[in-house]
């Protein structure tokens, strides 16, 4: 990985080759470019405002605990989910592909590609070791239906059928470095 | 299809094309044929905008679009183009981070001849 403070030249760029984990598939996304449909679900009344429930940070604290790492405030990263990259940040919904895991459910995605504060941004080559983004399955619906329609002029050929895609929305929590990395990436 | 279903989708249609059953099918009909079509322009197109938006942010650090691609193949980068221009319109110093590394990258290729863009 590469990290790199902001307003720095050229001069002081340092590189460090990440140890390549083999891409180790945990939850997986897929993104619309609608930005329209993003927001609206079929039981709208079930996305939460980015308040998260006791036993969700007791979820998050004990997975911290117990691989050693820290929550960093204040910062954004870009993540890699079911073939789709996302910036997120703390709090954000997501509308991904269906992902095989129950509603309600603690996700830890696992393939953070670039991870950007205040001070400095760290580039993964391609993924950054030991950082983490925490989520939480919110709901696992139906996304907007699509209607096929083929038509040949003057031949007599129409043809008429509809799709609607799976998808999962996922509400991000907290972005996390293990306490190994804090040296390397100073984040 | 159903009438019903086509007046629906007729709607905001012009004159009669929303009122009368004959008008309102063929125009709902080419609507959607439309639609088909659309759905494999839009990937096309947005990653035009992307490119377009990459392109505009680099060139103020001084690269070009393609040489920033190619530095960051180089250096093994693999974020792509959708994210790329999001943080060239918001995250001005994560892209001009990125830039730096794709210029620390092509320095190194060999038999490149990477000319900057603005006199030094």
């Amino acid at each position: 990985m590469i990290r790199l403070l902001n307003n720095l030249s050229k001069n002081d760029v340092s590189t460090l080759k990440s140890t390549m984990n083999l891409f180790n598939p945990l939850i997986y996304t897929k993104n619309a470019y609608s930005s329209s449909n993003n927001a609206t679900l079929n039981n709208s009344n079930v996305i939460s405002e980015a308040i998260s429930n006791n036993s969700e940070i007791e979820k998050v604290q004990n997975y911290n605990n117990k691989n050693q790492f820290k929550t960093l405030d204040n910062a954004f990263a870009v993540v890699h989910v079911s073939g789709k990259q996302y910036k997120v940040i703390k709090g954000d919904v997501i509308m991904t592909d269906k992902l095989h895991v129950a509603a309600g459910e603690h996700i830890v995605l696992d393939k953070v590609l670039l991870l950007g504060s205040k001070d400095s941004t760290a580039i993964g080559t391609p993924i950054l070791d030991g950082v983490k983004v925490h989520a939480f399955l919110e709901e696992q619906t139906k996304a907007e239906h699509v209607t096929i329609f083929k038509h040949k002029r003057r031949k007599n050929y129409k043809r008429t059928t509809g799709f609607t895609p799976l998808a999962t929305y996922l509400r991000i929590g907290d972005i996390i470095n293990s306490n190994e990395n804090q040296n390397n990436i100073g984040l | 299809m159903n009438i019903d279903k086509i007046f629906k989708l007729a709607k905001g249609f012009y004159g009669r094309s929303k009122n009368c059953k004959s008008l309102a099918r063929e125009r709902v009909e080419k609507g959607l044929e439309y639609n088909y079509v659309s759905r494999r322009l839009k990937k096309r197109d947005f990653r035009a905008l992307w490119i377009q938006r990459i392109n505009a942010g680099s060139r103020q650090h001084d690269l070009t679009y393609n040489n920033m691609v190619r530095g960051l193949t180089a250096s093994d980068v693999q974020i792509n183009r959708k994210i790329l221009s999001e943080l060239a319109v918001s995250e001005p110093y994560s892209f001009k981070a990125l830039t730096i590394l794709a210029k620390d990258a092509l320095s190194k290729l060999n038999g490149t001849s990477y000319k900057p863009l603005s006199p030094q």
